[in-house]
């Protein structure tokens, strides 16, 4: 495990949500969040990864207001959420992690709800309504109870009940999750078109690297409840090795280990773990080394059952932070 | 106005729920049908009630009731001896001998069911009475002035009303002369007993109906008498049919079942069903999350809690009516008219508060639906016994019941429905119910706002 690295990121545009030394200890004594300060840049969409139970969840409901730190604080926007004024609070949309629908309205329901609890006209709310239906493509299940719904269409009523009153900061907490690959795109290719044409502050929560890499301008990892690194996704890459990552499974788990160790002392591998019973090398151009890698296995009499080569992810940022994979 | 909108959506939930709206509707029914069959049909029980009379009438000098001294006191006492069940001939009541001392503790062992007490004067209230109904009639006959000119020129000769009686014969003698003077004095015949007792509402209810029969029968006697006396020729076109009294029967002189008593119970209890509905509701927001949701939007306490008020108190009407049918429907015997179904319902308004305040204290302690309908439960179902809704209760346990508004919930509405008292005869209830609502609401509101709506 290499040393943590805490970066600040690039500073730049006004604050949308600042944390200063937040910390939540739960009554039974576990700290979920311990120290975590960090500023979330206006129009950025920010991503906020960590394996389950690294804190995600709890930081967001203490930045939406939903928990009360044990200490620090929130600001949104300067204010305090626990004192926030009314703009403030209208300025936040929330999609929570669950699916946190009323299975006995249907979804056009749902969206009214939410709109009369942030005071939107009914006029502008029913336009809004349709308009988010039809983005999320769940128009032809306007008046359908949302108990009949399927997974993926109550995760998207989820995501649009968030974004009903047009919030300025928008948090998404897993908002992928557990959806089937059409979904998955309708989702992401929204919040792709909220910072490009609405220019909306996303905070984005996952444990779906190729989402957040994919989507974030910058990314916050978290692990035990504090922040190991913030940097956009790309210096983040790079600061833990460039290169290509070449993934290998032997026959004989119980080699791994004198593998490794050859492998490390090899010349041009800049570094070797073994994560989940796989041994996993960072090189600058992988590919070429590859004979020399087989022929060094060879001599030792290790046999490879799969093998794979791909770019540096944010997930190796992960494993090279913690020595462990996200899901671990 | 978010509240409207709460309210809405939460009706909107509780008619789209089938299970709990089956259960929180149906399940009372289910009960209110089953007591039905089992205590009421086949008839009452036709079982004297045992009381004491302790009549303390002096007696007085009777115009009607025949030359000299007469005690209406005795007279009313023989009236409840007297006193039988509709078509049966089991006497209503058993009077029983005792001193007041007697009397009272015999009343706190529930052996007799009421103690009525006759004034010293009551026998000259009911002169009184008389008097006043002989120059009513008279003067509705022939009219005010015409007595007195009568009476000044002598023109119909010199009859006079005998302070003895009634001796008005004016047809061939043509006299008439001085009217009694009806004095002012007014006698309160006292029926004491324990409230919660069944026995005492039914017996001051049949004591109230018979003494009011009783001086309209004695009315009714002077009226007659009186339009007898004076000549066809002399009245002002009034026809003896248009002056007659209607006499009512008296309520209460039927069998009661256990059913009667039992039926206002048994609303209390589906009205205290209610509560599990109100705990689960808001337990389902909190467990599925949309609690959270609401809590950060600008909604504020006041439009969840006053907004899940409005639905669940609808209901609780539309229950109350529903069963108040149901039992009808299986022989409850409504003694009350069209306003005690207003009371009634009123009474059903403020009890249904109260369930909805009981509902919002076990939703603030549950952690989910299940949870919240489990403790719902345990919380509502052993309330319902120690009201006494169903069973009536040992008289000291109602020293504690007493601060619960369902159990003033029950009394009045046993008192309006059953036994047809009025409005003022149940205010202190009312008033206590009311009392009882908001302190319970207060507890459940801050219990559950404190608990669930503010950031954990």
């Amino acid at each position: 495990m290499v040393p943590l690295l805490r970066v600040e990121g690039p500073e730049s545009g006004s604050v949308a949500i600042e944390t200063r030394n937040l910390s939540k200890r739960y009554p039974g004594g576990v700290l979920a969040v311990d120290g975590l300060s960090l500023r979330v840049w206006k129009g950025e969409v920010f991503g906020f990864l960590g394996p389950n139970g690294a804190g995600k969840t709890t930081s967001i409901k203490m930045m939406v207001g939903l928990l009360k730190p044990t200490s620090g604080e929130v600001l949104i926007e300067g204010e305090r959420i626990q004192t926030a004024s009314k703009r403030v609070k209208k300025s936040i949309g929330v999609c929570p992690q669950d699916i946190v629908v009323w299975s006995r309205l249907t979804c056009m329901e749902n969206l009214l709800v939410i709109a009369d609890m942030y005071e939107v006209p009914r006029k502008v709310a029913v336009k809004r309504c349709e308009k988010l239906l039809d983005d999320l493509k769940l128009t032809d299940k306007k008046n359908v109870l949302t108990s009949s719904l399927s997974g993926g269409m109550k995760r998207r009523l989820n995501v649009a009940m968030a974004l009903i009153h047009n919030p300025e900061i928008v948090v998404l907490d897993e908002p992928t999750a557990g959806l089937d690959p059409q979904s998955r795109l309708v989702v992401t290719e929204y919040i792709k078109g909220l910072k490009e044409t609405k220019k909306l502050t996303v905070i984005l929560t996952t444990h779906e690297m190729d989402i957040a890499d994919q989507l974030s301008d910058r990314v916050a990892i978290i692990d035990h409840g504090k922040l190991l690194v913030l940097d956009t996704p790309e210096n983040l890459k790079d600061r833990v090795g460039r290169g290509d990552i070449m993934e290998m499974a032997l026959n004989d788990e119980a080699k791994n280990e004198s593998v490794r160790e050859a492998l490390e002392s090899m010349e041009g591998i800049e570094e070797v773990n073994e994560t989940r019973g796989r041994i996993v090398v960072r090189a600058l151009d992988a590919a070429s080394k590859l004979p020399e890698i087989f022929t060094l296995l060879e001599s030792m009499e290790a046999k490879v059952s799969n093998v794979s080569l791909r770019r540096n992810s944010l997930e190796d940022v992960f494993i090279t932070l913690t020595g462990r994979g996200l899901r671990e | 106005m978010k509240f409207a909108t709460i309210a809405v959506k939460g009706l909107k939930e509780i008619v789209r729920d089938r299970g709990l709206l089956a259960m929180t509707l149906l399940f009372p029914v289910v009960f209110m049908l089953v007591f039905g069959y089992a205590f009421g049909v086949g008839g009452g029980q036709n079982t004297p009630y045992v009381i004491v009379v302790l009549n303390n009438d002096s007696g007085a000098s009777s115009s009607i009731m025949g030359s000299g001294h007469f005690n209406f006191g005795e007279n009313f006492t023989q009236v409840l001896r007297d006193l039988k069940y509709e078509n049966s001939t089991v006497s209503m009541l058993t009077l029983q001998n005792a001193t007041r001392e007697e009397a009272l503790k015999l009343l706190m062992k529930r052996s007799i069911a009421c103690i009525v007490t006759i004034p010293n004067n009551f026998s000259e209230a009911m002169e009184a009475t008389i008097n006043s109904t002989i120059r009513t009639t008279v003067t509705s006959l022939v009219g005010e002035t015409a007595i007195t000119l009568f009476q000044q020129t002598g023109g119909l000769g010199n009859a006079t009303f005998p302070s003895g009686g009634m001796n008005f014969t004016l047809p061939g003698n043509e006299t008439l002369a001085t009217l009694p003077e009806a004095e002012n004095i007014t006698a309160t015949v006292s029926i004491e007993g324990d409230m919660g007792y069944i026995n005492f509402g039914t017996t001051q209810s049949i004591i109230r109906g018979v003494l009011s029969n009783y001086i309209e029968t004695v009315q009714s006697d002077a009226k007659k008498q009186v339009l007898q006396a004076v000549p066809k020729e002399i009245s002002v076109g009034e026809d003896l049919q248009h002056v007659s009294v209607d006499v009512e029967s008296v309520s209460g002189t039927k069998a009661f079942s256990t059913f009667d008593y039992q039926a206002p119970g048994i609303i209390v209890f589906g009205l205290l069903m209610g509560s599990i509905g109100v705990a689960a509701a808001l337990a389902r927001e909190t467990e599925s999350q949309t609690l959270s949701r609401l809590k950060v939007s600008l909604m504020r306490s006041f439009d969840l809690l006053f907004g899940t008020l409005l639905p669940w108190t609808l209901l609780a009407i539309a229950q109350l009516l529903i069963l108040f049918g149901v039992a009808l429907a299986i022989g409850f015997d409504w003694v009350g008219g069209a306003s005690s179904l207003f009371i009634a319902i009123f009474i059903g308004f403020i009890a249904g508060v109260a369930c909805i305040s009981l509902g919002l204290l076990v939703a603030a302690f549950s952690r989910s639906e299940s949870h919240a309908t489990t403790l719902g439960i345990l919380v509502s179902v052993p309330l319902s016994f120690l009201i006494g809704a169903f069973f009536p209760l040992p008289s000291q346990s109602e020293v504690v019941t007493a601060f619960l508004p369902w159990r003033q919930a029950f009394t009045a509405l046993t008192s309006v429905l059953t036994y047809g008292a009025r409005l003022q005869d149940i205010m202190p209830n009312i008033t206590a119910m009311i009392l009882e609502t908001a302190v319970l609401f207060a507890l459940g509101v801050i219990a559950f706002a404190k608990v669930r709506l503010k950031a954990e």
